[in-house]
């Protein structure tokens, strides 16, 4: 598959300016910028990673992470998803040497709740609870909280990034050149002192062209889809 | 094509009225030097009015002089240091060093950032590392690189400064300069020299008076 390099594209832009490598790190800043925001909606760039679980049944997460797409454990060559629990308690639990240690360790009881928690007014049905493919996502701890019946070593985690890793900027894709280049133009005038607002404003319009012109390419909607999903629609009524 | 020799003799014909005098109180070495200064004001005038003007950024080639083989050492803290052969003139964005490079690759350059960007790059991800090449800063008659370079045996560097260097060549070679700048040399040179007067003669002597 043919990929670019924000390299690449910041030397294009260099070349079609007339400007020297002067301008290379500045244009190389507004690229990365522009990359990092082309990921987040248009480029649908999904990262997945093998993640480990550790002793009190979480995961940490990557330090790219924006958004989970999906978490979920391997099954053969599929990924089957696990379901996000809102009940799980997001503190640790913490031993008397001030370890992290799993709930099922804990030795005090709650005996507010005679016998099971009424869990019908947390919405998950009466009885225990006792599904273990949940899990919790906790962004303040960096982790996602897995329920500790959860039994595998590994789970797999599905992920919008925020394209900070190193490979990101040798593996563009040839669609959002253009967007890129536009974007770089638009801030070169954008933090100079020299330019109208005129001009600020048509290389904007531009950017914002060529970013119509990428989620046009990346769109996979076809006529025959929206066709389809006009023939599915249609049902008869009764008579 | 000028020589130091040539643009000399002729400033210093016409500051003389055509007489050239070797008890001048202008002395031709003085001449060439200020020859070296006038044309790197030229040289600077000529980016500002002629090629940002249009708006070009990168100076004429005819302008630049090239180094080979200026020394490398390490510097700090994994950084590395080499210092200017001769002094650029002074333009936007330190364009007055306009290229480095390894001696064994000169094509391989290293990335001009300015004062303070190596810092502020360090905060940013994805491109703190310059996505792997190596930027260089320039401070006075230093250029300070980013890495070490002296790690991957890089102790020599090429170096390509806007500077007009007359002192590279010897008063009988020709000198790179344009054709046009020659009559505009030889007017600044003028210009600096023409309210030089010789020195009165006192007479304090008794062989003078005469006996």
């Amino acid at each position: 598959m043919k990929l670019y390099s924000l390299d690449h594209i910041v030397k294009s832009v260099l070349l079609a300016k007339g400007y020297s490598l002067h301008f290379y790190m500045q244009c190389l800043l507004h690229a990365r910028n522009c990359l990092r925001e082309l990921v987040f909606d248009d480029l649908r760039v999904v990262k997945t990673v093998l993640l480990d679980v550790n002793d009190y049944y979480s995961v940490s997460l990557p330090c790219d992470l924006v958004d989970v797409v999906r978490i979920g454990v391997l099954y053969g060559q599929h990924v089957r998803p696990l379901v996000e629990d809102t009940g799980i308690n997001r503190l640790n639990n913490l031993d008397s040497a001030g370890l992290k240690v799993p709930y099922y360790t804990a030795t005090d009881s709650n005996t507010l709740y005679y016998g099971y928690l009424p869990t019908a007014l947390w919405g998950g049905g009466t009885g225990s609870r006792s599904y273990n493919d949940t899990y919790k996502f906790l962004p303040e701890r960096k982790e996602i909280q897995l329920n500790e019946g959860f039994g595998y070593a590994n789970a797999v985690l599905e992920y919008i990034s925020d394209s900070s890793c190193a490979d990101s900027a040798t593996a563009v894709d040839p669609y959002a050149q253009a967007t890129i280049e536009a974007y770089i133009k638009w801030q070169l005038m954008e933090n100079n002192r020299t330019y109208g607002l005129g001009e600020k404003r048509d290389a904007k319009y531009e950017y914002i062209t060529q970013r119509k012109i990428l989620r046009a390419r990346k769109d996979p909607l076809t006529t025959d889809m929206v066709r389809r999903i006009f023939q599915r629609s249609v049902t008869s009524a009764p008579k | 094509m000028a020589t130091k020799k040539s643009l000399a003799e002729q400033i210093l014909y016409k500051l003389q009225g055509g007489f050239p005098d070797i008890a001048s109180a202008v002395d031709e070495r003085d001449i060439i030097e200020a020859i070296g200064q006038a044309l790197n004001t030229i040289l600077k005038m000529q980016h500002f009015s002629v090629t940002m003007a249009a708006g070009e950024t990168i100076p004429d080639g005819l302008m630049v002089a090239t180094y080979e083989g200026v020394a490398v050492a390490p510097y700090g803290n994994k950084k590395a240091k080499a210092l200017l052969p001769a002094m650029p003139i002074s333009l936007p964005r330190n364009m007055g060093v306009l290229e480095v490079s390894p001696d064994s690759n000169f094509k391989c350059l290293y990335i001009p950032l300015m004062a303070g960007q190596s810092h502020l790059l360090q905060e940013q991800p994805l491109i703190s590392d310059l996505l792997g090449e190596v930027g260089y800063e320039v401070y006075g008659h230093a250029i300070i690189f980013t890495k070490d370079i002296t790690i991957d045996n890089t102790v020599t560097v090429y170096i390509r400064l806007v500077v007009m260097d007359i002192a590279k060549y010897d008063i009988y070679t020709p000198l790179p300069i344009p054709r046009d700048y020659e009559g505009a040399v030889m007017e600044e040179v003028l210009k600096m020299f023409v309210p030089v007067q010789p020195g009165e003669k006192i007479v304090d002597s008794y062989t003078e008076r005469g006996a």
